[in-house]
């Protein structure tokens, strides 16, 4: 489906709903203790670094979704 | 840890990190051939691994630091404009499309493939594996040679018909990031997956390593600051463990700039047959 200035918008939405999930799974492991998709029950810092990043990726991606390409 | 081992090792973490021979590999085979006392998967080696990271890091950002700046800028103007406009901007994307596949697998698989695989006789046959990955690729690239009729005889650069890393798509570029993640096995070389990945996607030689270099900077760059924290343990001999990072560094750094020469005209295929020699020794001699 494009919009009327030829981005695609169902695309960005997806990313913005993926970006969200990733800022969630951020907060997540930044203030809980889980061995979710982790090797050990702990605050996984790392995790939270890498879904924070994957969140910041997913924005810039639904930014390149939703406005025309060349 | 002396400090002699120490400069042993990172001469060895330096000199490997970037060539086509998988460091890790290394990191695992060579100190049980030689009987050294010490296992590369000791948490108290893990301080020492991150400093020799952030050297081996901070050469290729010495080496193309002209290009990151320009990468950086590039990316931050797409980002917020969300298009692509000029040949840094696409790097930035192809690099960042590049990574996610790493980052991603490598961030949940590490440690269980490390665990998995980190002893000297599996690591002795991924690098046997290594072997036949770079001489495929090289095999490949041959006959597309042929098929795109390069008379290296009659004095023709093979190298001009193909392409520089900019005008990669984006698929490509993926797909080299997703041959990256198999560089988790130790035995298999992160420069020579990609640099295999990058030849079957139509690069130079020379834009094969160039991409592979520019790939794993962040790569490398993040694994050695996510575990910076580790150095503030109790009983890390700074010093000593600096000392040994500067020095990977700069051997890293001649390392490179002796593979951006080599790979005008050289091939991997020398490189395989290093890689094979050392994994059979492995299977053969290891304990």
């Amino acid at each position: 489906m494009q919009t009327p200035r030829g981005g695609n918008t169902p695309l960005a939405i997806g990313l913005l709903v993926l970006a969200a999930v990733f800022a969630v799974a951020a907060i997540f492991y930044l203030s809980t203790r889980t061995s979710f998709l982790a090797s050990s029950e702990a605050r996984h810092y790392k995790h939270a670094v890498l879904a924070l990043i994957l969140c910041v990726l997913c924005l810039i991606g639904a930014n390149f979704a939703r406005r025309p390409q060349a | 840890m002396s400090a002699w081992l120490a400069g042993f090792i990172a001469l060895l973490q330096g000199s490997t990190e970037l060539f086509p021979v998988s460091s890790l590999g290394h990191a695992v085979v060579v100190p049980d051939l030689l009987r050294l006392d010490f296992r590369p998967t000791d948490e108290s080696f893990v301080p020492f691994l991150v400093l020799l990271h952030l050297g081996t890091a901070a050469a290729l950002l010495l080496l193309y630091r002209e290009e990151w700046v320009r990468i950086a800028g590039g990316f931050v103007r797409a980002s917020v404009r969300g298009r692509i406009t000029d040949a840094d901007e696409r790097l930035a994307l192809l690099i960042v499309a590049g990574t996610i596949p790493t980052g991603i697998v490598g961030f949940f698989l590490e440690s269980p493939l490390k665990s998995l695989f980190a002893n000297p006789r599996a690591a002795g046959a991924f690098l046997t594996v290594n072997a036949a990955i770079l001489l495929g690729a090289e095999q490949l690239r041959r006959r597309d040679e042929r098929r795109a009729r390069v008379d290296i005889e009659a004095g023709e650069d093979r190298e001009a018909v193909f392409r520089g890393v900019e005008s990669l798509d984006v698929r490509s570029a993926l797909l080299v990031g997703a041959c990256q993640c198999l560089a988790l096995l130790p035995g298999i070389s992160r420069a020579g997956v990609t640099m295999a990945g990058g030849l079957v996607a139509g690069l130079r030689h020379q834009e094969a390593a160039r991409f592979s270099f520019l790939l794993a900077t962040p790569i490398i760059l993040a694994a050695g600051v996510l575990e910076v924290p580790q150095l503030f343990h109790a009983g890390v001999p700074v010093g000593t463990y600096l000392g040994a990072s500067v020095l990977a560094g700069a051997v890293a750094y001649l390392s490179a700039r002796f593979l951006i020469r080599y790979f005008r005209v050289g091939r991997l295929d020398p490189f395989a047959a290093y890689c094979a020699a050392l994994g059979i020794t492995a299977l053969v001699f290891a304990r």
